[in-house]
C-alpha cells in the first residue's frame, strides 16, 4: 500500500494518470533482487501486447526510482518486454 | 510467460531504465508443466483455453485469454485444427476467437491437442423447415433462417445422420445446433450439425434414476451422519457458454465475454468445470425447472454452487463440478454416444466438456452424474 501510495504522489502520475485504464494498480509486487516495489497500472496498448505504466519504488525509504511505459509481446524469438524510449512513451500514453 | 518470470523481466527493464529491450526466449516442444504445479483452482483448469487471437503466423501465436493476459499458444505436430466446420484444413488466423484444449509447457507456453476457431452452439426449435435454410428459433427469442453447407450433419432421431438436407426437420422439432460464424444473432452463422430430438426416449439413461442400483450408501457421499446416498443419472450433455448471447468462441467484440453474473447462479464461468442443472431450488429469484421439452426426466432439485460428480463412462474421465446455471431443458436424441443414452440432462462449460473428452463440433455426450442426498426412508 505504501508503494502504491509514494506512485501516486509521484509528479509523474498525475501527469499520466488520465491515460491510464484505472486509478488501481494491476499488479504491485516486491522485488528483492532489485530492492524496489514494482507497480503497474494497465494503459491501452496495441492489440498484440500488453502496456503498462510502472512504477519502481525503493523498499528501503519508498523513493520513486524509475518509471515509464512497459509492453509486453510475443515475438519471434520469444516474449519481448521493452521499456520504451521517452519519445516512443509520449506516443502510447496520447489521448 | 508464468507470472512469475514475467514480473521478473518487467521488473529489471524499468529498473532498467528506458529503452531496454529483455527477451525471453520460449522452448518450444520442451516438458510440459506437471498438473499440481500448473493448477491453481479447484475448478480452474490450465488445460483450457479460450481468447482471440492476436499475432503470430505458422506454428506460434499470441492470444488475449479470458483473464485479458496474452498467453503463447503453439501449434505442434499433434495439434488439431476444427474451423469452419473441417478439422485440420486451415490454420490460425489474427482475429480467430477459439476454445482450445491442451497443456502448458514449462515455459507456460499453452501447447494444442484440440481447438476451435469461432464455434457456436445453441438449443433451438424449429420455426419454418427448409431443405437448406431452415429457420430456427435463437436462444434470444428472435427467429433466423440458419445456412447449411454440403457437409453439414443432420442427427435425426433414430440415430441415423443425413448431410446437407435438413427436410426431415418438422415445425416445432427441439435441435441441438453446432456451428460456426461471427455470430449466429447476426446472420452470421453456418451450421455444421444439427441434432433433432424426438418426443420419447428409451429406458437407456432415460427419465429417471436407475432405481435401486443407483441408490446406494457409496463411498463417494462420505459416512455422513445424515445417511447420505449416492444417486447417480445417466444422460447425455451438451455444452454451453454460460448463456452468453448464443453460445461460443465467436461473435464477441473481445471473444471472452465476462463470466455471466446475470445467469441463475451469479457468477457462471465458461473456463471452468461448472455444469449447469435443469431443477435449480433459487434461479436468481425465477423459477428453474426444465424438466420437459422434447421429453421429460425426473431430477431432483438442487441448490445453486450444489457439488456434482460427473464421469464421461466412454472416456473413463471424471470431475466434480459445481452447479453454475439453470439447464438444459430435457430432450431425446439418438443415442449415438458408446452408452446409448438418449436423453439430454445436463449442460457442462466448454471446459469441463472437454476435460471429459468431449469434442465440442460434436455437441453431445453421454455422462453419469452422482449427488450426494438424504438416503430413502
Amino acid at each position: 500500500v505504501r508503494a502504491v501510495k509514494a506512485a501516486k504522489r509521484s509528479p509523474i502520475y498525475r501527469r499520466v494518470r488520465r491515460r491510464l485504464r484505472g486509478p488501481a494498480p494491476c499488479d504491485v509486487w516486491r522485488d528483492d533482487d532489485q530492492r524496489a516495489y514494482i507497480v503497474l497500472f494497465p494503459l491501452d496498448g496495441e492489440p498484440d501486447s500488453q502496456s503498462f505504466f510502472g512504477f519502481a519504488v525503493s523498499s528501503d525509504d519508498y523513493q520513486l526510482w524509475s518509471a515509464g511505459v512497459l509492453s509486453l509481446a510475443l515475438s519471434a524469438d520469444g516474449w519481448r518486454v521493452r521499456h520504451h524510449a521517452q519519445e516512443e512513451k509520449e506516443s502510447l500514453i496520447a489521448p | 510467460v508464468d507470472l512469475q518470470t514475467r514480473r521478473q523481466f518487467l521488473g529489471r527493464a524499468l529498473v532498467a531504465g528506458a529503452g531496454t529491450t529483455l527477451f525471453y526466449r520460449l522452448d518450444l516442444g520442451g516438458e510440459s508443466r506437471s498438473e499440481a504445479a500448473a493448477a491453481t483452482a479447484l475448478d480452474s483448469d490450465p488445460g483450457f483455453l479460450m481468447g482471440r487471437v492476436v499475432s503470430g503466423s505458422g506454428d506460434i501465436f499470441s492470444l488475449v485469454d479470458q483473464d485479458s493476459h496474452l498467453r503463447a499458444v503453439h501449434l505442434g505436430a499433434q495439434s488439431h485444427v476444427w474451423k469452419q466446420g473441417l478439422w485440420d484444413e486451415s490454420g490460425l488466423a489474427v482475429d480467430d476467437c477459439l476454445y482450445a484444449r491442451g497443456e502448458v509447457d514449462a515455459d507456460g507456453v499453452f501447447v494444442v491437442d484440440k481447438l476451435w476457431v469461432a464455434i457456436h452452439n445453441f438449443a433451438s426449435q424449429v420455426v419454418a423447415p427448409d431443405s437448406r435454410r431452415p429457420t430456427l428459433l435463437l436462444p434470444t427469442g428472435d427467429t433466423r433462417p440458419v445456412p447449411l453447407i454440403d457437409r453439414t450433419e443432420i442427427v435425426l432421431p433414430n440415430g441415423r445422420t443425413t448431410r446437407g438436407d435438413a427436410s426431415p426437420l418438422r415445425r416445432g422439432q427441439h435441435l441441438q445446433v453446432i456451428g460456426f460464424g461471427s455470430d449466429p444473432l447476426d446472420g452470421n452463422f453456418t451450421a455444421s450439425r444439427i441434432i433433432a430430438a424426438s418426443s420419447s426416449g428409451s429406458s437407456n439413461g432415460g427419465p429417471d434414476a436407475v432405481d435401486p442400483a443407483e441408490v446406494s450408501s457409496a463411498p463417494i457421499c462420505g459416512g455422513s451422519p445424515d445417511a447420505t446416498c449416492a444417486y447417480t443419472y445417466l444422460g447425455v450433455t451438451s455444452w454451453m457458454c454460460c448463456k452468453v448471447n448464443a453460445c461460443g468462441s465467436g461473435g464477441f467484440s473481445t471473444c471472452n465475454p465476462v463470466p455471466n453474473q446475470d445467469a441463475c447462479c451469479g457468477a457462471c464461468d465458461t473456463s471452468k468445470h461448472q455444469i449447469a442443472w435443469p431443477n435449480i431450488t433459487n434461479c436468481g429469484g425465477n423459477t428453474c425447472n426444465f424438466a420437459c421439452c422434447s421429453c421429460c426426466a425426473s431430477l431432483p432439485k438442487l441448490s445453486c454452487g450444489f457439488s456434482v460428480s460427473c464421469y464421461q463412462p466412454c472416456t473413463g474421465k471424471g470431475i466434480t463440478a459445481p452447479i453454475s446455471d439453470c439447464g438444459p431443458c430435457v430432450r431425446c436424441v439418438g443415442a449415438t454416444g458408446c452408452k446409448g443414452y438418449d436423453h439430454v440432462k445436463f449442460d457442462l462449460t466448454a471446459c469441463a466438456f472437454t476435460y471429459l473428452g468431449g469434442n465440442l463440433n460434436t455437441g453431445l455426450m453421454d455422462l453419469e452424474c452422482t449427488v450426494c442426498l438424504p438416503c430413502p426412508p
